[in-house]
């Protein structure tokens, strides 16, 4: 470090002192919040709550975790959320991968109409009600298959790779794989899609948080409990604070009651940055693991000028 | 927040659109199809040709169990099924409900999503639907009118005439009821602008309770010059705090106000009438500019917190328990220290309520509405049985009913206990040690009764009633002697109760209902007027704009933002509500 130091002279060593220095600045406000979440999660909630919590632990504990550990829910959530993330993400990828190659391909018959229609979606719903009622006739309402398998392609994603397969697949590699008696299906499955990890990377990354986080469908179209995806319980638990905060507020209640109340505030600010921090682990976890190929993927996918 | 407001605006509008191409379908159709009432009162009279399938009176409802279902916001995740309210329905009335909870902040797409696909569940339990709204989608046939069936309504019948403000607020412009709003029947729920006054501290300077708005400020000076809490500090005392606006705070304000003539639970927005049933805004008044006058005077002098607008519920409570305030109005933390020191320190804090200034003869202390405002259940007009349905809302105006929508049952959730006064305690201990809940209430609202109140029509407290029921003599024996510990709720009240009979009390403005035009208006100026009042109110009483300078071009902006028009709803809306008053 010093050695490359010394190298540097003038305006270079002013430069590598700016930028270091906003480097650090923003790491800083990327780690804050991420350490201030794990630390509160364990800390005193009284003392989250008047701010002398700064950034380590005071008075730890790990009450919070064993609530939300032993909270059934959030289990069959968890549980449910990874079924339809995983399921989910296939489907997706079955869907969007070989629409996007068709689209790619310079010999697809009107390509621009379909691609048309596709933006179109991008820009315009047909809507709340009518989605639903679409929903309803095909007998999907309360059933797992609603998660799974509605909005199956997002036409952003398509764009992506169908961009990326036009842009590093060269057409010549399909004729030479023509003239080999190379059939349209075996071309996709040997050939392009070897070459198109990233590409697949980046899809699995963005459909997959989509249904890690997915939480409005759940609301909408499911009813039985057993089916939630774990932020709709999630969401649950922090609604039990904001019940008791208006309870208290109306001061109906017998001083017992009252304080078992103030108890739950209490609790309620503890669980919910562990609620945090179990819900994101997985996909922290994940990332650094993805991590250089959707660099790579969504510099290469993105729609270029 | 946005998204979803247009997301909702944008559903309402096509619900508009399909509600209007069901009905020609329907037409088509030989026009049987129409979500109206009027089917539904049609089968109900064929079947009562034939055989009645609910009894008139007495119980069970029906001999034979019906089916219907229910849907509504549920905050806590429970299975409503599960419940023992629901259970005990089935038992007791043979009314089998198959339930369907949704989270609460899902409700509301939801019940839009069951209006516009035609598929409401015959009971909307919970729902919160306002009662404008409730009134709208009662004319426009989706919600079941019912005072059709009031002579199957003994009890909800006698409780409209004990409180003929109920009975005008849930009629509409016609008449119809179109849902159940809950009511509180008690003075001591009613008397909840719960401010508080340190005894100690008051000794510690020694002074009287104050009486007028001259001496409270006296007192309040001492307070700040003094070492009233006696800590040997003489700077660390705050001498009144509050929280404008929000928490538990934002009641002192209420009782302060009504030392100028200004009676109500609203803030900034507080409509009054005068003798002749003219509807004004109080915040327009002299009055009301005396007490900002007052409040801005008190904060200059820094017997104000000077946090009174920024803090938090936390930052609050924490001062109040740390003893360094004299004043505040924060019922939930005096609970905690009923709870976390000693139930005998109730005696350490009056029960302020209120002063007279040079505005008003005689103290008086707001008191709330008996009605809360919305609707907590409502029937589909498409059900098949609107009386066995009608009759199961009366069953909750029972006494029975009350209890059983409070506590559960006797012997299954509870034993009755007496203390030491006679009261009637519903002694909890041995049902619910092994449900492995960590509360009394906690395990209530899993698995006894609703959580929001759903079937509580009325607010039902029997250590209220007996507060309320007692002589002067008898609240100062429970204040005296009764134990704490036993009934604390009692003594609380008890002592609350006592003072209020002191002074003289008014009711607060009624709620009143608009129609669906009435409220498009007002929307219009509503929130723009109050958002406007309470930012120019934290500017007068702090200092940033002298009231006396500004009165005017505050009185004329507030009437360009629409004040007349918007009163002139209001006026509309009040004698409505009168008419059906009488």
């Amino acid at each position: 470090m010093k050695q490359k130091l010394k190298h540097l002279q003038g305006k270079d060593l002013i430069f590598v002192c700016i930028n270091s220095f906003l480097l650090i600045l923003i790491f800083c406000v990327t780690v804050y919040p991420l350490i201030f979440v794990i630390s509160a999660s364990v800390s005193d909630p009284a003392a989250v709550s008047t701010g002398e919590m700064v950034l380590l632990p005071v008075s730890p504990s790990l009450e919070a975790y064993q609530f939300v550990l032993s909270y059934q829910a959030i289990w069959t959530g968890y549980l449910n959320t990874i079924f339809y993330t995983f399921l989910g993400t296939l489907i997706n990828l079955a869907a969007t991968i070989p629409c996007a190659y068709a689209l790619s391909r310079k010999d697809c018959p009107l390509k621009g109409l379909i691609m048309t229609l596709f933006m179109i979606t991008m820009y315009f719903s047909g809507g709340l009600i009518p989605g639903y009622l679409n929903i309803v006739s095909m007998g999907l309402l309360n059933t797992r298959l609603v998660m799974l398998i509605s909005g199956a392609v997002s036409a952003y994603n398509l764009i992506v790779a169908r961009t990326f397969f036009a842009n590093t697949i060269p057409w010549e590699l399909h004729e030479a794989a023509f003239l080999d008696g190379c059939s349209d299906f075996r071309l996709l499955t040997r050939i392009v899609l070897p070459l198109s990890s990233p590409i697949i990377v980046v899809l699995i990354l963005y459909y997959g948080v989509g249904h890690w986080n997915s939480y409005f469908n759940a609301m909408i179209y499911l009813q039985d409990r057993a089916k939630y995806p774990l932020q709709v319980f999630l969401r649950e638990i922090l609604t039990l604070g904001q019940f008791a905060d208006t309870a208290l507020a109306t001061g109906d209640y017998s001083p017992e009651d009252m304080a078992s109340l103030l108890r739950q505030v209490e609790k309620a600010d503890m669980i919910k940055y562990a609620v945090i921090v179990v819900s994101t682990l997985p996909m922290m976890v994940i990332y650094p693991w993805l991590q250089k190929y959707f660099a790579k993927g969504v510099m290469i996918g993105s729609v270029k000028g | 927040m946005k998204m979803h407001k247009a997301t909702r605006m944008f559903s309402l509008l096509l619900a508009g659109l399909m509600a209007v191409s069901l009905t020609s379908c329907g037409d088509d159709a030989g026009g049987n199809s129409s979500p109206g009432g009027s089917d539904s009162n049609s089968a109900g009279s064929s079947q009562q040709e034939e055989s009645l399938y609910y009894n008139k009176e007495g119980y069970p409802i029906c001999d034979d169990p019906i089916t219907v279902t229910a849907s509504g916001a549920e905050g806590r995740g429970v299975d409503w099924n599960e419940l023992l309210v629901f259970q005990t329905i089935e038992d007791k009335l043979g009314i089998h409900i198959e339930c369907n909870p949704y989270p609460a902040d899902a409700w509301e797409t939801q019940l839009t999503l069951m209006m516009t696909t035609n598929d409401l569940p015959d009971i909307i339990c919970q729902g919160n639907i306002s009662n404008a709204d409730a009134n709208q989608y009662g004319q426009e046939g989706y919600l079941l009118d019912m005072s059709q069936y009031l002579d199957l309504m003994p009890n909800f019948t006698a409780r409209m005439d004990q409180d003929p403000a109920l009975a005008a607020y849930l009629r509409d412009e016609n008449g119809a009821i179109y849902g159940i709003s809950k009511t509180r029947d008690s003075l001591c729920s009613r008397a909840v602008a719960m401010t508080y006054l340190n005894n100690n501290w008051l000794e510690a300077v020694g002074m009287e309770y104050p009486q007028t708005t001259e001496e409270l400020y006296n007192v309040l000076k001492a307070f700040k010059e003094q070492d009233a809490n006696e800590n040997g500090d003489p700077n660390d005392e705050i001498p009144l705090s509050l929280t404008f606006d929000q928490y538990s705070g934002m009641r002192g304000e209420y009782v302060l106000r009504s030392a100028f003539g200004i009676y109500g639970y609203q803030s900034n927005y507080q409509l009054q009438t005068d003798d002749a049933g003219k509807v004004y805004l109080a915040e327009a008044t002299d009055n009301w500019k005396e007490y900002v006058k007052y409040m801005n005077r008190l904060y200059e002098d820094g017997l104000l917190d000077q946090d009174s607008f920024i803090q938090t519920n936390e930052e609050y409570q924490a001062k109040i328990l740390n003893n360094t305030t004299g004043m505040f109005s924060s019922w939930s933390t005096l609970t905690l220290i009923f709870n976390t020191q000693s139930a005998e320190c109730y005696k350490d804090f009056d029960f302020f309520t209120g002063v007279s200034s040079d505005l008003t003869d005689e103290t008086v202390y707001p008191l709330w509405n008996t009605v809360t405002a919305g609707t907590i259940l409502n029937i589909s007009a498409d059900t098949q049985y609107p009386e066995a349905l009608c009759r199961m809302v009366d069953y909750f105006y029972t006494e029975e009913g009350m209890i059983l929508s409070t506590n559960g049952l006797e012997g299954v959730t509870f034993n009755y206990k007496e203390d030491a006064y006679g009261v009637k305690i519903f002694d909890k201990t041995g049902f619910w040690e092994d449900s492995g809940c960590e509360s009394t209430i906690d395990w209530l609202y899993k698995s006894v009764i609703l959580s929001s109140g759903g079937w509580e029509f009325v607010q039902y407290n029997p250590s209220q009633r007996v507060v309320d029921e007692s002589t002067d003599e008898q609240l100062e024996e429970y204040i005296a002697d009764a134990d704490p510990v036993e009934s604390a709720n009692l003594v609380i009240n008890a002592y609350k109760e006592a003072a209020r009979r002191k002074v003289k009390s008014c009711d607060d403005y009624p709620n009143v209902v608009y129609t669906s035009e009435e409220n498009d208006q007002r929307n219009k100026y509503f929130t723009a007027i109050q958002n406007y009042i309470q930012s120019t109110k934290a500017e007068f009483i702090i200092g940033t704009q002298d009231i006396d300078a500004n009165w005017d071009t505050f009185l004329q902006t507030l009437d360009s933002m629409g004040l007349q028009e918007l009163l002139a709803i209001e006026q509309a809306a009040y004698d409505r509500y009168a008419v059906n008053l009488k």
